[in-house]
């Protein structure tokens, strides 16, 4: 049989298609295991980071273990909520199965959906990071940047009305532009402190474009250079998570706040009927 | 064609026919990963292994290839090395995986990995294309190393991590330069490493 001819072309054609994609996804199933706990993890890292600790002086299983614990929320309500399908606490989170059951969402329509993520949850996992008598709210939020969905965290004081930090643990945005809002030198921005809300309790935190001068330190942060929609994502995704239809009610709330809730999450059911009064006055 | 020795494949594009230097290949991901050594490091190595492998494999059914699909032959056999590659980079190195984030993918378009294949597995045995692709890997990673050293040196103070020039930010003697952290720096120490080599070697100069 000649190498060139018709039949050797898609004979070699087909074999290699099939060698290389038994190869590569071989090597996927392999691996899947090794790589989710690398993801979770860095998770972990990202929520202790987000918290203002050095990922180099930390071990960070022993300190999350120790100082982290995880929460639902009902974002409605903003109350802590126990279950967010039958017999899955916080511990087994999962967005994506979250996501397979219509009523465990709501949908966004255009003008709410700052940052085009289609659709929200109803109950949320977040952290408390607890440190002495100080305490860490750290928020899952997410949108989207120029390419991609930024995944992060935002942390905010025990007030609940000053971020602290900002992390993000999965982009795909440009390296070196876009993809440097998960470098240690923008992140340091945010350590400071940012007022969340102004006096009418709309969110005024925002990432400026790189240049703009700032009016406000207390609320501004300045953007990256040839990144404008990256961090316009930033300000867009913070303005709607801390917004009425993300986490705001919880921050008023502050059900962290409340010792019964602290060290058994079984007594935050009988909880959430005595302050759902005090949260709404 | 008469066989070269070994000792000529493999450290022949180390300085006398290197990749970078002469060829002027490869050079998007020496300037996007050589910031620090760890990143440096991962990144040779991870050419190193899919260059040495592809070649071996396109020359081991170079007898078989049609060459109306040549390219795509090699063109599949190299993207599924770097994605192997990838996954174990996501497994066993996660932290410098996620620094080189979009470059190991990118060496699917590394000019050098696709031209030794059609350039030379094509047209040698299995165990020359081999080593010819380690050479070649080690020609890459000289560059690279060589930048990355100075890049991290002058730019943070720091040799794969550990301090060597205490930055004045850090109380010490050191002010960073900054232009040695950003892309260009590297365009600059790469100008300079082939001006140096070619001081050496003045054949590689070209006729102007």
């Amino acid at each position: 049989m000649s190498r060139d001819s018709l039949k050797n072309t898609f004979l070699v054609a087909g074999i290699l298609c099939v060698v290389c994609s038994l190869l590569v996804s071989s090597t996927y199933v392999g691996l899947k295991d090794r790589q989710e706990e690398n993801k979770q993890r860095d998770k972990k890292l990202n929520i202790l980071e987000a918290c203002g600790l050095d990922k180099k002086t930390i071990d960070v299983d022993q300190v999350y273990a120790d100082n982290v614990s995880a929460k639902l929320v009902n974002l409605d309500s903003g109350q802590y909520i126990d279950h967010w399908q039958e017999g899955s606490g916080a511990e087994d989170y999962d967005l994506d199965e979250l996501f397979e059951d219509e009523s465990r969402y709501i949908t966004l329509n255009r003008q709410d959906d700052l940052p085009g993520i289609e659709k929200r949850e109803n109950i949320a996992a977040i952290y408390i990071y607890t440190e002495g008598d100080s305490q860490r709210i750290v928020l899952p939020v997410r949108g989207k940047g120029l390419w991609s969905t930024l995944w992060g965290f935002v942390a905010v004081d025990s007030t609940g009305s000053m971020i602290n930090g900002i992390t993000f643990y999965e982009h795909g945005e440009t390296p070196g532009l876009g993809g440097e809002v998960d470098t240690v030198n923008w992140k340091e921005l945010w350590k400071s402190g940012k007022q969340i809300y102004d006096e009418d309790g709309s969110v005024k935190v925002k990432v400026l474009k790189k240049g703009t001068p700032q009016t406000d330190v207390n609320s501004q942060v300045d953007g990256l250079a040839g990144a404008t929609i990256t961090t316009n994502g930033v300000s867009k995704l913070l303005q709607f998570w801390l917004g009425d239809l993300g986490f705001k009610k919880f921050l008023t709330n502050k059900p962290w706040l409340d010792a019964s809730n602290q060290p058994n999450p079984q007594s935050v059911a009988a909880q959430d009927i005595d302050t759902t009064n005090d949260g709404e006055k | 064609m008469a066989q070269a020795k070994a000792k000529d494949v493999l450290f022949d594009p180390v300085l006398n026919n290197n990749p970078i230097a002469l060829q002027i290949l490869g050079i998007c991901s020496a300037l996007a990963v050589t910031t620090k050594l760890d990143t440096s490091v991962t990144m040779c190595l991870a050419v190193i292994f899919v260059v040495a492998f592809s070649n071996a494999a396109v020359s081991l059914i170079r007898t078989v290839i049609p060459s109306s699909i040549r390219i795509i032959v090699q063109m599949t056999i190299i993207a599924s090395l770097v994605i192997i590659v990838d996954q174990f980079l996501k497994a066993f190195a996660f932290e410098v995986s996620k620094q080189l984030s979009v470059f190991v993918g990118l060496i699917i378009t590394n000019c050098i990995v696709m031209g030794r294949a059609e350039g030379y597995a094509m047209k040698n045995s299995v165990k020359s294309s081999f080593l010819d692709g380690i050479g070649n890997g080690l020609g890459y990673s000289f560059i690279l190393l060589s930048v990355g050293f100075f890049r991290e040196l002058l730019g943070s103070g720091k040799l794969y991590g550990h301090t060597v020039f205490e930055l004045t930010t850090d109380g010490g003697w050191y002010p960073s330069n900054g232009l040695m952290l950003l892309a260009p720096s590297a365009f600059f120490l790469i100008g300079l490493m082939i001006w140096v080599i070619r001081s050496f070697k003045p054949d590689q100069i070209e006729e102007a």
